[in-house]
């Protein structure tokens, strides 16, 4: 397990002369991934913020007499088992579900910079100790480790976003501790410790913006699976509760009637792959532009 | 290399016993008596309330309760389900076998389809089979695992007849979620593979074999492949935890009366021995391989010198 610690530690962000030829070339033209990616994310984005005003119908109004009908010119993806308009569930689910993902990863984001940060700067004691509690916390599969989580605090969204978030901790501790292990070995490091800069200074105003690169990469890619984890633990029924309209719930909810109504699941399920595809195309493409060292 | 190989086992030992405790604890403030829960909806007399309590041990400081619990959990006992009265321990010995087989299923999946296709995309990179396999790749981690099961079911199952639509009992009800839980792990081996292989084909010694006048078949295979697949192995395994997680989501879409599904049912009811249990068996595998592969590694990678 240490050996993905100094993996992380190894790479080539924090080169001194990396190659920066061809960076424009890239984030214009290049890469076709970044481009993708960032309009799918601006899409889901923009459906978050808007989703409720653009939606053509009330997504709990219920029409007993137009259930299960197919998708057609006045219901997009079709209508439910009570009659509701599937887009607009998907519209009025999409704030939901990206507030649930955000959140999630911003609590995995926030704790695992400061705890990695912390660990990597300090060292001695302090990091070992860290080192062996994330270990532990990675030796249980991150799934189970969430419905622990939410066994302890109950089901509920606002659980399920902090169980995502706890679980996600390590990944961003042990990848910012050797960020900042690699970095404080810089000459810039000793050079500002030699002008008789702080501890605190030199972590936030010289380590900090030399990791913010490989974090913003690992970050956005996180934003996806904590798409993915928050709609896989509401699929379970551990999230929002029906008649909330979100997108996991509405692929579980959907499940029953798949055989006579396959749009049901096929309209929330289509819009998490899209999100998701979104977030990973984003972050790939971020490596990209911003790693050095990949090359196409 | 003896001396790494202890050092190792007993730094699993280590993080097993740190990881059951964890969980013993998070579930012993979990809210809820469980000396109540074990009644169900009609609580008892406090009197005999008390007695259950003493019964389970639960009057005994929380060091006691998990060196107990651990003692008997080594032998198999689990204590009871708060619902069904019912061993933990033989639910168990009745759900690992199936849940073990899909994982192995996937696991064999993922790395035969994820190795091949990293492989041929490495060996051509540039080309379009190379920019068409990255692109699947993409869309195999983006696809929810639970859609996707249904998207097969519905074309494999439900359209062709092939496979039956729910079951656990024939090797075709585990061909399906053994797909859906595959496919994920597929894609970042073909993504890790190809990585590999564009990296090690860069290298002198593949230079040399090509100067030497080996056929381009022998000189990927032979020379380049088995260099390759040093990182992929750790991948795998590392693979193999998040199927321990996928199989709690993808056992639910195909009715697979494995742990994942126990897990869940168990969440619902507030079975917290049930979910303990499934919880430690599936981390304490996840250890295993773990370490399994980092002893593997050791093996196949001659220029890893452990002190």
């Amino acid at each position: 397990m240490s050996r993905s610690a100094s993996l992380a530690g190894d790479t080539a962000w924090t080169r001194p002369g990396a190659r920066r030829r061809g960076r424009l070339y890239r984030l214009l033209g290049g890469s076709m991934s970044l481009a993708l990616g960032g309009v799918l994310v601006g899409l889901f984005v923009l459906m978050a913020l808007l989703g409720p005003y653009l939606a053509p119908h009330d997504p709990l109004a219920m029409d007993l007499s137009a259930r299960f009908q197919k998708p057609s010119a006045q219901h997009w993806a079709g209508t439910d088992q009570f009659g509701r308009d599937v887009f607009s569930r998907i519209l009025h689910g999409a704030g939901t579900s990206l507030l649930a993902a955000v959140t999630a990863e911003a609590i995995a984001l926030a704790a695992g910079t400061l705890i990695g940060l912390l660990s990597g700067y300090v060292r001695g004691r302090f990091d070992l100790v860290v080192q062996r509690i994330l270990e532990i916390l990675m030796a249980v599969p991150g799934l189970l480790l969430a419905v622990v989580i939410v066994a302890v605090l109950g089901p509920g969204l606002q659980n399920v976003m902090i169980a995502v978030g706890l679980a996600g901790i390590p990944t961003y501790a042990r990848l910012v501790r050797g960020q900042v292990l690699a970095a404080a070995e810089q000459e810039y490091v000793e050079a500002a410790r030699a002008m008789g800069a702080g501890s605190r200074r030199i972590m936030l105003r010289h380590i900090m913006p030399n990791i913010v690169a490989p974090v913003l990469v690992v970050g956005t890619m996180g934003l996806a699976g904590a798409i993915q984890a928050t709609a896989a633990l509401s699929y379970l029924g551990m999230g929002a509760q029906p008649p909330d309209p979100v997108w996991g719930t509405m692929v579980a909810e959907a499940q029953v009637f798949i055989y006579n109504a396959w749009w049901l699941a096929a309209a929330p399920g289509a819009a998490i792959a899209l999100a998701v595809l979104g977030f990973n195309l984003l972050g790939d493409g971020l490596r990209d532009v911003l790693d050095p060292r990949t090359r196409r | 290399m003896g001396r790494y190989i202890a050092v190792r086992l007993g730094a699993a030992l280590v993080t097993l016993v740190a990881a059951s405790m964890l969980i013993f604890v998070l579930l012993r403030v979990a809210p809820g008596d469980p000396a109540r829960l074990m009644y169900g909806l009609t609580p008892p007399p406090d009197a005999q309330l008390e007695e259950m309590r003493a019964a389970l041990g639960l009057d005994q400081p929380l060091p006691v309760q998990y060196a107990r619990y651990m003692g008997a959990a080594l032998r198999g006992d689990f204590g009871r389900s708060y619902r069904s009265h019912e061993p933990v321990g033989s639910m168990i010995a009745e759900r690992f076998p199936r849940t073990l087989r899909l994982t192995l299923a996937a696991l064999v999946i993922a790395t035969v389809v994820g190795v091949a296709a990293g492989v041929a995309a490495g060996v051509r990179r540039g080309s379009w089979l190379d920019a068409a396999t990255m692109a699947a790749a993409v869309l195999g981690v983006s696809v929810p695992s639970f859609w996707f099961g249904m998207v097969l079911i519905l074309v494999f199952a439900v359209g062709l007849g092939w496979f039956s639509v729910a079951g656990s009992s024939t090797w075709r009800d585990v061909v399906l979620p053994a797909v859906t839980l595959g496919i994920s792990a597929a894609a970042v081996i073909a993504r890790v593979t190809r990585a590999a292989m564009v990296e090690v084909l860069t290298q002198d010694y593949i230079r040399t074999a090509r100067v030497k006048g080996l056929a381009e078949r022998v000189v990927y295979f032979r020379h380049a492949l088995k260099n390759a697949l040093i990182p992929v192995v750790s991948i795998v395994g590392l693979q193999m935890g998040y199927m321990l997680s996928g199989a709690i989501v993808v056992e639910n879409v195909f009715g697979y009366a494995g742990m994942g599904q126990l897990a869940v049912y168990a969440l619902n009811t507030r079975d917290y021995p049930v979910i303990q249990a499934v919880v430690l068996v599936s981390t304490t595998c996840f250890i295993l391989v773990n370490l399994a592969v980092d002893l593997l590694y050791t093996l196949l990678d001659p220029r890893i010198r452990y002190a």
